[in-house]
């Protein structure tokens, strides 16, 4: 990767939309932006002779020709995102006027960044520490509200926060092994085996407590991968497009009219799902329906959560019974669709078959004890479609939304150096248990310290040592 | 002005417990050296209390004298007690610490120092470093005469400006009634070297008969005698009687300070009272510390006992260590009271702790200030980075203690002697040494009070043993030429000894389960192994004992370290331009370019520069590919030391 050369990008998300704001970054932005503006007015100016944090107006121009009216903000490193030379250059919207412009610095020295490159540069340039450029990449990738309120709480710091109480906790621990170890000849009395072991049991509990926002930070990162199965001509697509609130599976009364898998993310229920639309799982009658029926098999590899549809209209088949014993040991909801027609469903058959729990049988909460949960749905009215969420909702997302949980929401980087502290903490009384030598406890005990430390990038030895001084009067 | 017509190989400014071991260690090499010293009789003085070891510096110890320093040997022979610390807990921590007879220990060094052949030792007080071109090529004395030499040690401990308080009254002096040493502070500021000001203490000593001991705690030493040195042959001087010649009751060894006391000699632990707070109380606007008087920075594991009141109110009464200073004194060390209070209330304040009602002090207690070079300055090693050919060690870096100040001798001299045979410097790595942890640690992150050696600073702990430190470290010992053949033989033998019965244990069944599985489960120690080897002598049947059940720890402790230091060896040019770094910050980019780490993994340890300046300069090295040819051809040092680790595995 380069650090030096001049990056630009299209800063706003491609599509319709009223302006668009293409981003310049590098220590050649202000001589890439005065080749591809023309100040247009009595106050304009060359970016490069505008003070920093103003905003000019005028033209981009390509060889001479006017690409598009702007308005250029020039702002100077180093109090900018990415503490280089920014311009931002806002635009009519559309994707062929931001193109323009784009191609506009491109031709005239920029480079297109690559994903994600702003923000690494300002990680680089020791604008944001490894949390915060983390929790930038979440915001930016954030598919709903939630997940955008836990990746600004990270932003401002509030993980950092708590992972820093629980490293001066197990540092607070380790200073007092380390001074049992190091100074036998003191009058000191640290605290004994049975203190250390409750002070370390806590630090477990606060550990399990950060550790279970972890799934709900994958789930609101990066959404819930949810497939749609069933047999052909089930509704599948139909089901996809009501959940989505708008056509965007072909649907026909043809088995086989999905060739291929689509991903589309909803918003349910406040969290992002993404649902994939397989093509129906049966003998393929052709090459291309073939392909689209191994990339089902593909993506249903990956799913974490199975939306497996039924028609209510038509008996159990030998089908449907396959996929209800393959997909028996996935998280999944049984959507019974056509309910408006004559119902020719046997629920006896299917509860023999998969354990149902039926929604409609006025069952308020779905208590999984009861088995899989069912649902019935009208995909051409819509008709079940909101208790369909609930029954959604209900199942990622184990109870309530709790607004301290969103500050603290770690990411896979957080979850797994968490788990190896919490392994270490567990091995550390395991050790104390066992009366083990205070030398053998600290090795686990640094290994969990070390783990946490990880999480904010903090190291072990002088702040041991500023522990120990502080709370023991050392000194013969 | 005269100059000396002999021409050194080494020169060592200083006779402290640096200087010996680095003026022993060139000659032993095989270089002509010099020792400079402002009093022959204060060779190896102990300025403060006449113990050596403890935790972590027994173990620094015990590696000075597998490498073949003479620190060990000399406190065997002059100890008047010995104790092995922490034996209640693992032993990796467990440390041999003796208590020695001040006088034995300092005139033995100094005899040993006499005998040893190419070695020179001059009365004179060094005060400038005669210099051409960036490379120091002699010094030159108080009174104008100079010595040229290739290569100058300077080991000068508290004497640099060394400023004496007791109360108001100052004093210019090293240590109590010795001249300071002023020149040399200004001529190390000329070559270039920044200078710091630190301040140590000492406590009183009391005249034994005026204490009264039946009111303290007595502690007597150990039995049998945890000794220091690997090579206790040599102590009861085997090699001449020949072994069956050992008489029974040659219990101590011969000549030893055991040997003329019969026996060892306790200790007692005493208490102060709230008197002694009360004192330190109304009087703490005359202790230079508080008064404002002493700029330097003193150690907060060795406070003044004003400092320990005020720090730590709540502590009713504060431990104080009655320790004899020799057989044939009656001072008495008051180990835990050092102050810089005014006389009058030391007197005072001496007869408030519990036994010491009517003690007499016969040296007061005080506190000294002393310049001493921030250790940044220097290569790992220990070579000044602005002057060539001038190595530096002991507590002119910063460091305290004798053990650490000895452990950096022992390097400078071994690697002033390596430059003047043209070989690469000796460094020890973290995972080999405490003195590796102690050199990279003052090279690296420098310090902020004087430094002292602790086992938690050593992220290798458990492999970094006392009993060890022969396995660890003779191999290199010997390659560097210092060594001896025979000893050397007694670690091969030993060190295939506890091969052949590690494999043997591996291999053996007994019921289900091979012997190290047996001997792994805690309630089983070697001697109740079956199927033992009763031949073994008990310090290899020890080590295999820890090696088996420490087995696991060790494991996952190596295994910690290495995710952490993927890029430990990745070596960064010793010209690299940090300026030419644009997103390093500030601070980071100005402290790599002082420090100038010769690895990434040495700049992950300094202080200031965080890991993500490190990923910074891991990307900028990645895109310079041209820069890593440059690195390779640097890498001799890591090479040799690389070298020396595959001829002892």
């Amino acid at each position: 990767m380069m650090l030096d050369d001049t990056i630009a990008a299209i800063a706003t998300p491609i599509g319709e939309g009223g302006l668009a704001v293409i981003r310049l970054s590098g220590s050649q932005a202000l001589a890439v932006a005065d080749r591809s503006f023309l100040p247009v007015g009595r106050h304009s100016r060359k970016p490069s002779e505008a003070s920093t944090h103003t905003i000019l107006y005028g033209k981009v121009v390509r060889d001479g020709k006017q690409v598009d009216e702007v308005l250029v903000a020039v702002m100077r490193a180093p109090r900018t995102y990415t503490r280089e030379d920014v311009v931002e250059i806002t635009c009519h919207g559309g994707l062929l006027a931001a193109k323009a412009v784009l191609d506009a610095v491109l031709a005239n020295g920029a480079r297109l960044a690559l994903p994600g490159e702003f923000t690494r540069r300002a990680f680089l340039n020791g604008r944001l520490d490894l949390a915060q450029a983390e929790a930038v990449a979440d915001l930016i990738h954030s598919r709903t509200e939630l997940a955008l309120r836990a990746a600004n709480e990270q932003l401002a710091g509030k993980l950092s926060q708590r992972i820093n109480q629980l490293r001066d906790d197990l540092m607070n621990v380790l200073a007092h092994v380390e001074a049992h170890i190091d100074f036998p000849d003191e009058d000191i009395a640290p605290d004994t085996r049975e203190q250390l072991f409750s002070r370390l049991e806590q630090a477990l509990v606060f550990m399990d407590e950060l550790l279970r926002t972890a799934n709900e930070g994958q789930i609101l990162r990066r959404g819930i991968r949810t497939a749609i199965i069933g047999r052909p001509n089930a509704g599948k697509s139909s089901l996809l497009n009501q959940l989505l609130g708008r056509d965007r599976a072909i649907v026909s009364p043809i088995p086989g009219t999905t060739r291929d898998t689509i991903e589309e993310t909803a918003n349910v229920r406040g969290l992002p799902v993404v649902f994939i639309d397989t093509a129906g799982l049966r003998e393929a009658q052709d090459e291309i329906e073939s392909e689209g029926v191994r990339r089902s098999h593909q993506s249903l590899g990956t799913a974490e959560f199975i939306l497996h549809v039924l028609d209510a209209s038509e008996p159990l088949n030998s089908e449907d019974e396959k996929h209800l014993a393959q997909f028996a040991g996935k998280k999944r909801i049984l959507v019974r669709n056509k309910i408006d027609l004559p119902e020719q469903l046997d629920l006896a058959a299917l509860e023999r078959c998969a354990g149902v729990c039926s929604v409609e049988r006025g069952k308020s909460g779905l208590e999984p004890a009861c088995g899989v949960p069912m649902v019935g749905v009208c995909c051409l009215t819509g008709k079940g479609i909101e208790q369909l969420k609930d029954a959604i909702k209900e199942l990622v997302w184990s109870g309530e939304i709790k607004s301290e949980m969103l500050e603290v929401m770690i990411n896979s980087r957080h979850q797994d150096a968490l788990n190896r502290a919490r392994m270490a903490t567990a091995q550390t009384l395991d050790a104390l248990r066992a009366d083990a030598h205070l030398d053998l406890v600290a090795v686990d005990l640094r290994i969990a310290v070390n783990a946490v430390g990880e999480v904010v990038g903090r190291t072990t030895t002088e702040d041991l040592l500023d522990s120990i001084f502080s709370q023991f009067c050392i000194g013969k | 002005m005269y100059i000396y017509p002999k021409v050194y190989d080494v020169i060592v400014v200083g006779g402290g417990h640096a200087g010996v071991e680095a003026a022993l260690a060139a000659s032993r090499i095989g270089c002509e050296v010099l020792l400079l010293t402002t009093n022959a009789d204060t060779i190896a003085q102990m300025s403060c209390n006449p113990a050596i070891g403890g935790l972590a510096k027994g173990h620094i110890v015990r590696e000075i004298d597998a490498l073949g320093g003479e620190m060990g040997k000399t406190t065997d022979m002059s100890g008047l007690q010995f104790r092995m610390l922490n034996t209640k807990k693992g032993p990796a921590v467990w440390s041999p610490r003796a208590q020695c007879d001040k006088k034995d220990y300092q005139y033995r060094m100094k005899w040993i120092c006499e005998r040893q052949p190419n070695l020179d030792i001059k009365q004179a007080q060094c005060h400038k470093l005669l210099h051409r071109r960036g490379t120091v090529c002699g010094v030159e004395t108080a009174m104008g005469v100079q010595f040229h030499g290739e290569t100058v040690v300077i080991t000068t401990g508290t004497f640099l400006r060394g400023l004496m308080h007791i109360g108001s009254e100052t004093q210019s002096g090293g240590r109590a009634g010795e001249a300071a040493a002023s020149g040399l502070s200004a001529s190390l500021m000329e070559i270039g070297l920044e200078l710091a000001r630190f301040k140590t203490g000492t406590p009183p000593r009391l005249l034994r008969r005026t204490i009264d001991f039946a009111k303290t705690d007595e502690q007597p030493g150990d039995e049998p005698i945890p000794y220091f040195t690997f090579w206790k042959d040599q102590l009861f001087h085997v090699e001449q009687d020949s072994a069956q010649h050992v008489r029974a009751n040659h219990a101590y060894p011969h000549g030893s300070t055991l040997e003329r006391n019969g026996g060892q000699m306790p200790c007692f632990i005493t208490y102060t009272t709230d008197r002694t707070a009360k004192i330190i109380k109304e009087n703490l606007h005359l202790s230079p510390l508080y008064a404002g008087i002493i700029e330097g920075i003193g150690p907060r594991y060795c406070p003044s006992i004003e400092d320990k009141i005020v720090r730590f109110p709540a502590k009713e009464r504060h431990q104080i260590f009655l320790e004899p200073e020799g057989i044939a004194t009656d001072e008495i060390y008051a180990n835990g009271f050092s102050t810089s209070l005014p006389f009058q209330i030391q007197v005072e304040l001496v007869r408030t702790i519990v036994g010491c009602e009517k003690a007499e002090i016969i040296r007061p207690a005080y506190a000294v200030e002393y310049d001493c070079v921030f250790p940044t300055q220097l290569k790992p090693s220990l070579e000044t980075k602005v002057c060539e050919n001038l190595f530096l060690a002991g507590q002119i870096n910063g460091t305290s203690g004798y053990e650490e100040a000895a452990a950096q001798g022992l390097i400078a001299g071994i690697n002033a002697a390596n430059r003047v045979m043209h070989k690469p410097p000796l460094v020890l790595k973290r995972s080999e040494a405490y003195i590796g942890v102690l050199i990279d640690d003052l090279v690296t992150k420098g310090t902020v009070e004087p430094y002292r050696m602790f086992t938690s600073r050593a992220e290798y702990r458990l492999s970094l043993r006392q009993d060890n430190a022969d396995q660890r470290l003779c191999e290199i010992g010997f390659q560097i030429g210092l060594l001896p053949i025979r000893q050397y033989n007694q670690f091969l033998a030993k060190r295939d000894r506890l091969a052949a019965e590690l494999s043997r244990l591996r291999r053996v069944k007994y019921g289900s389960e091979t012997l190290d599985q047996l001997l792994r489960r805690p309630e089983v120690t070697y001697t109740k192994l079956p199927l033992r080897d009763e031949s073994l002598p008990s310090d290899v049947a020890q080590q295999v004992e820890i090696e088996i059940k420490y087995g696991g720890y060790i494991e996952r402790q190596q295994s910690e370290i290495a995710k952490f230091k993927s890029f430990e060896h990745k070596q960064i040019p010793i010209s690299f331009d940090y300026g030419s770094v644009p997103s390093l910050r500030l601070e980071a980019r100005q402290k790599l370019s002082q420090i100038r780490p010769l690895t990434v993994g040495q700049a992950s340890r300094i202080s200031g520069v965080s890991p993500a300046d490190i990923s910074i300069l891991m990307v900028w090295l990645k895109r310079h590919p041209s820069l890593q040819t440059v690195a390779e051809s640097s890498q001799s040092a890591t090479e040799y030391v690389c070298h020396q680790e595959e001829t002892a595995n």
